[in-house]
């Protein structure tokens, strides 16, 4: 590895000089068979200004080993703001397998803008992308490329984030950082001490060599939350960036006559401040779409558009919404804030980096804040389930420190399911399913109003599927979505032919069908795990099923009684026989939303447990000859 | 054939999200080949869902060669009260697939968001692209939608171009469409108008848009010779080579006979050259030339077809590129005036429009030869389903031919599934199950497996065998033929499940599982449209299981015999005290399933997959030995 690790800087410090061959340091390839690209080296060098300008080299050579490596790898793209810097194309080029160089044409470099997504319009976003020519198996690909920051977003300031982990094996990655003022840094998630770290005068260095590839599996946690890293930052508290934050958002903080009317309205008929709160919420959520268009202000990305205007244009992006329920709020004496978040990863509190991608609002009630998400449409509550335990940095005037948003219990992230079946003597069912609980009433009623209807009942009538043959959607309905103050039901009426299997005498038929059916798959399907399982929150499931059995029948066979749990899940199910009718009570609770890998495997076997239980058949039997 | 389904309906805003009251365009071109594109807009929301889905509205133009000019944009309350769309909502943003391939195309969208939108107000959008400047002798073609998957009120097309220039055009579905022909002046009118159309409905497994859509083609080719000459003319130049390195790239793929060499060639672009993932007229009309392609190892199917016939013709084998038609594009649906559709009725014009995809195609002796170069997960024979049966257009020479792609049988794209074990008395299975995937299930097989790490073909595996029970284990697992596309690929997993039956001293019970690719199509009680399954397929399964006690049948079904016009299904058991044998077979026999055969293909697939045809219950005879 020394040998190599020589090579390689002689590679990299001879880069920049024009060469006619370049050897690329050898590796064993045999020791890659599964790689499809081999990363000698990711190598990074940024030099910050005292005002906080930047200027960030990027410098990374890939061993091309498959045509999939090749598709990965030979069209790198960077995006960048045009209001903040500008990335340019230093140095790209092919060093194919025998050491002849290809260099990548100006027209192969393209400074573009960004291409239109979903709902995202950014034309002030622009994109560069590079076409690496002649890229054959045993080719490398390197490329140089300098973002140049000229106004970044907190002036005299610089915090970044360094994922030392890749699909790929990487044998070197380099972050140097060389920055007039002190750093605060750390590492995460690197218990076996990979990345090392130097300290020369005004430079910090931190390296890793030999980074095994990240192998994704199923419902593991986001790669930011568990993937190598380092988190640094020259900005010495969270407050700071609060007031930062705030600073910024103040002035748009503004409610015009128009406005003033719509809220009269809107709270003709409201009592207590709860009352107003939900009105307003309800307003901002619903009745405002989610589009980005072109940025606003300095500080684009951050800067939301002034209140008045998203209230006008009744559409904007998160912080366009949270800002507009702000100003609402703040107009009638409520004390609101706006919230920086970030719903997809964990915020890590320890260094003051920007690692929010998202912003709600916190409302100060006896010195608790409830936080609100507007961007969230169709919600009960004033937060989605998938955001509890999420960091927030609630931004004030005097500024405050990261926090996390508090994670409810299993039983407030709930599924109902009330069923009730019909069992004729051919073995045919006429059931109903009624839906409740606190998921169903965030995710149904998202579904009814954002999907055409012919979909949703396509996607019931697939999922019926499994319980039996020509299993038919007969009719659903639902409570009324836009009314918040009652909670939300659905419920479908289906009829199953064959439901159960005759034979002779018995009617034969297991019950598992209704107990998993709208939960998605196991999500024990893996033996092992590297990584946690990841349920996002602790949630509960109750399934209660009436079967109303057919006349002259008894019950011969049932579903054995389970209660089994741990510190993870819990699973009960219990079937009882009446007189005319089977009745049985699934439960399971997702006791904490992450499963670490030491503990999957006894989880699983309890999961597996109950499976094994309740995929038993119930047996019935007609009574007399 | 579906139009007549929609006729003689009055306008209905059932399950609508929006109406288009009104979407007029005009088209003009002058004399000079100057082309402008005049279009107004009025849409109504009529739900919240309507808000999201038409409340931004996206047009593509060419940033290069024309200019936009928005000239009105403003939502229209149910108060009367305008509110003027801002200037920061106008927005140019590239098109998507300028994210995949910047050099190649520059396409720009203009992108605007409309304000105060809320149930019954009403979009207003007017807009006109102009080309810099024309070109008078190029050809005028295109095609224009008239049913959208939101309902329309009234839809005008017209189309302005100079008298002296010919223009043919066809209406598919002229119950709706209305046309007016004015050529008394200088400038000939071509009036089309539809009026209450309903919209199309969301259904699974819908045909291709082109064939449920009402729409209208027009061309200036005078025939399809013509407008072969115009192809010709842009890729005669660049399906030959004499240069040294395609020569050399050619020699070293020559095979042992015309055959092999032709599935060599074939081969080698589709690994060694990088898909650019266009559809194929999005980067022009003229394509790289063979060497340029080959130097840079990258290209889209334009410039793939075209190094493959270089490389051939340098082996003294004759190939030629074939235009194919495909599937709708769905933005370019929503515009309106579509590149993409497909031909189809007497009197149909020429219009290069109606080609989406392009193949590579060689007669070598008597047989033809297709390929389809952007292909890497298929056998290296094996066409996609979606050209199958379609009819291809040759344009070699400037001559005009049609040609059928050949339509697999059933049999040519088999999935098949052996499972082979002993099941012990407390419900364990230990076995072997072997999965093969023929014809366009090769690349099924080869998707799952092939540029996968260790791990991630681990865990295709693992979630695999989860069907023969939820403890289900591996304990190994070989792989053959995945990066070999010469031989039909297959996989063995040794697999020990506990809960594969559920069994004690007096009885196990079970069900025989399904192939793991079992296409369930059928979902719908009832269907607006026909159901379309794009290929013909053949799901055979076999199930040999060996008991360790002797056993006597419970429960268990008989055989089974199904069939219908579209679909059959058969399924076989053999039972004795120590074994169970089941082999069954599930054909889909036609690609496309209308109204009337429904019922009857929902029949044969809900028997195919009912659990009951597959449920066993055995009590043991006797503890063997004893």
């Amino acid at each position: 590895m020394k040998k190599f690790m020589v090579a390689l800087w002689i590679f990299i410090f001879s880069g920049c000089m024009v060469t006619h061959k370049v050897v690329v340091p050898k590796i064993d390839e045999s020791k890659y068979a599964n790689a499809n690209a081999v990363v000698i080296f990711d190598s990074t060098f940024v030099k910050v200004k005292k005002t906080g300008n930047y200027k960030r080299r990027h410098h990374v050579l890939v061993k091309i080993l498959t045509m999939k490596g090749k598709a990965d790898y030979s069209s790198p793209s960077f995006t960048y703001t045009t209001k903040y810097g500008k990335i340019t194309v230093k140095l790209a080029r092919v060093i194919k397998k025998d050491g002849r160089v290809v260099k990548v044409k100006k027209e192969n470099i393209k400074d573009v803008k960004m291409p239109a997504f979903g709902k995202f319009f950014l034309p002030s976003v622009r994109m560069v992308k590079v076409t690496f020519p002649d890229v054959e198996r045993g080719d490398a690909i390197e490329y140089e490329v300098i973002e140049d920051m000229k106004n970044p977003p907190m002036e005299g300031e610089y915090d970044d984030m360094i994922i030392f982990e890749n699909t790929e094996p990487v044998l070197s990655q380099y972050y140097e950082l060389e920055i007039p003022k002190n750093v605060n840094y750390r590492v995460y998630n690197d218990p076996e001490g990979i990345i090392k770290f130097k300290h020369e005068g005004n430079k910090y260095i931190w390296y890793a060599e030999d980074i095994k590839p990240l192998v994704r599996e199923p419902m593991m946690p986001p790669i930011t939350d568990i993937g190598k890293k380092v988190l640094l930052s020259t900005v010495d508290s969270w407050k700071k960036w609060s007031v930062w934050y705030w600073n910024l958002v103040k002035d748009k903080l503004v409610v015009n006559d128009t406005m003033k009317t719509t809220m009269d309205s809107l709270l003709q008929n409201t009592k207590t401040r709860m009352d107003t709160m939900k009105a307003l919420f309800y307003y901002v959520s619903n009745k405002v779409r989610y589009v980005a268009t072109t940025m606003n202000g300095k500080k684009l990305g951050y800067e939301p558009f002034p209140a008045p205007k998203t209230f006008r244009q009744k559409y904007g992006v998160c912080r366009d919404k949270a800002a507009l329920l702000v100003a609402m709020y703040r107009y009638l004496g409520i004390d609101a804030y706006p919230v920086l978040t970030n719903p997809m990863m964990k915020v890590e509190k320890d260094v003051p980096v920007d690692q929010f991608n998202h912003a709600i609002v916190a409302v100060k009630e006896r010195n608790k804040y409830i936080y609100l998400d507007p961007t969230a449409e169709n919600i009960p509550n004033f937060l989605p389930f998938y955001e509890e335990g999420k960091g927030v940095l609630v931004c004030t005037p005097r500024g405050e420190d990261l926090t996390y948003i508090p994670v409810l219990p299993p039983d407030s992230n709930s599924t109902l399911n009330i069923q009730e079946i019909v069992m004729d003597s051919m073995g045919n069912i006429k059931g109903k399913s009624i839906l409740k609980g606190s998921i169903v009433d965030q995710q149904f009623r998202m579904m009814v109003k954002k999907m055409p209807i012919e979909r949703l009942k396509n996607l019931f009538q697939m999922s019926l599927q499994s319980l039996g043959s020509e299993a038919t959607l007969d009719t659903m309905y639902y409570s009324d979505p836009d009314n918040f103050n009652e909670p939300f039901y659905f419920t479908i009426e289906y009829s199953v032919k064959d439901f159960a299997l005759k034979s002779g005498k018995k009617l034969i038929f297991s019950l598992l069908n209704q107990n998993v059916s709208f939960m998605g798959g196991s999500p024990f399907s893996l033996e092992k795990r590297k990584y946690p399982l990841y349920f996002w929150v602790p949630v509960y499931s109750d399934n209660r099923v009436v079967i109303h059995i057919p006349q002259g029948y008894k019950v011969s066979e049932l579903i054995k009684p389970f209660k089994g749990e741990n510190d993870y899940v819990s699973y009960n199910s219990i079937c009882k026989a009446m007189k005319d009718s089977i009745v049985c009570r699934f439960e399971t609770t997702v006791k904490k939303s992450i499963i670490p890998p030491e503990h999957y495997t006894e989880t699983r076997a309890l999961y597996n447990k109950w499976v094994k239980t309740t995929k038993a058949k119930i047996i019935l039997e007609k009574e007399g000859r | 054939m579906f139009f007549a389904l929609f006729m003689f309906m009055s306008l209905s805003l059932k399950n609508a999200s929006c109406l288009y009251e009104l979407d007029s365009t005009k088209v003009v071109v002058n004399n000079k080949g100057q082309r402008i594109t005049h279009r107004l807009l009025k849409i109504k929301i009529l739900n919240d869902l309507g808000r999201d889905k038409c409340g931004d509205i996206k047009i593509r133009y060419n940033k290069e060669s024309s200019e936009f000019k928005v000239l009105k944009a403003y939502t229209l309350l149910d108060n009367g009260e305008k509110l003027k769309v801002e200037k920061d909502a106008i927005m140019d943003v590239g098109a998507p697939e300028t994210a995949m391939a910047p050099e190649y195309t520059n396409i720009q969208i203009k992108a605007v968001s409309f304000p105060a939108l809320r149930e019954n107000a009403t979009i207003v959008y007017e807009y006109e692209i102009k080309s810099k400047k024309g070109e008078k002798n190029s050809p005028i073609f295109g095609s224009v939608f008239f049913r959208m998957k939101e309902p329309i009120k009234k839809k005008v097309f017209i189309l302005s171009i100079p008298r002296e220039k010919k223009l043919n055009f066809a209406v598919f579905g002229d119950s709706l469409i209305k046309v007016r022909v004015d050529t008394s002046r200088k400038m000939a009118v071509y009036t089309f108008l539809a009026e209450d159309v309903n919209r199309i409905p969301e259904e699974n497994f819908l045909p291709p848009l082109y064939e449920i859509a009402e729409r209208v083609d027009y061309s200036s080719f005078e025939n399809k010779d013509k407008m072969a000459e115009w192809i010709w003319s842009k890729f005669k130049d660049k399906l030959n080579s004499s240069s040294e390195f395609i020569k050399e790239t050619a020699n070293s793929l020559k095979g042992s006979d015309d055959r092999e060499t032709f599935y060599r060639v074939a081969e080698y672009v589709e690994e060694n050259i990088r898909n650019v993932p266009l559809y194929l007229w999005d980067a022009g009309f003229v394509p790289h030339s063979p060497e340029w392609t080959l130097k840079h190892k990258y290209g889209d199917v334009r410039d793939k077809t075209v190094l493959a016939i270089a490389l051939l013709n340098a082996l003294g084998i004759k190939a030629e590129p074939v235009l194919v038609e495909g599937e709708g594009k769905e933005y370019r649906f929503a515009v309106g005036l579509s590149s993409v559709l497909k031909e189809k009725g007497k009197g149909a014009v020429a219009t290069p429009s109606l080609y989406k995809d392009m193949l590579l195609k060689a007669q070598i002796n008597d047989s033809v030869y297709f390929a389809y170069l952007m292909e890497r997960f298929s056998d290296i024979d094996v066409l996609s389903p979606r050209f199958q049966g379609k009819e291809g257009f040759v344009f070699t020479g400037g001559k005009a031919k049609t040609v059928k792609i050949p339509e697999y049988p059933a049999a040519s794209n088999t999935y098949s599934s052996i499972l082979n074990g002993k099941l012990l008395p407390d419900g364990t299975f230990k076995g072997v199950w072997r999965i093969e995937g023929k014809g366009f299930y090769s690349a099924t097989i080869r998707r799952m497996f092939r540029f996968k790490k260790e791990r991630e073909k681990n865990i295709q595996i693992e979630d695999l065998v989860k069907r023969l029970g939820s403890t289900a284990k591996v304990d190994s697992y070989k792989l053959f033929n995945i990066n070999n596309r010469w031989e039909t690929p297959y996989f063995e997993v040794y697999v020990t499940s506990s809960d594969f039956a559920l069994g004690d001293k007096y009885s196990l019970e079970f069900t025989l599982p399904l192939p793991p690719a079992a296409p369930r199509y059928a979902t719908d009680k009832e269907r607006e449209m026909s159901l379309y399954v794009g290929a013909k397929r053949s799901i055979k399964d076999s199930v040999n299981i060996k008991f360790e006690y002797l056993y006597q049948y419970t429960v268990s079904p008989g055989d089974t015999s199904l069939s219908s016009t579209y679909n059959a299904f058969s399924r076989k058991f053999s039972k004795d005290k120590q074994h169970l044998v089941c082999s069954s077979n599930y054909t889909i026999k036609k690609i496309e399933v209308p109204l009337n055969g429904y019922n009857g293909f929902r029949k044969v697939e809900g028997e195919y997959f009912n659990k009951n045809n597959r449920f066993f219950m055995l009590e043991p005879l006797s503890v063997r030995g004893k």
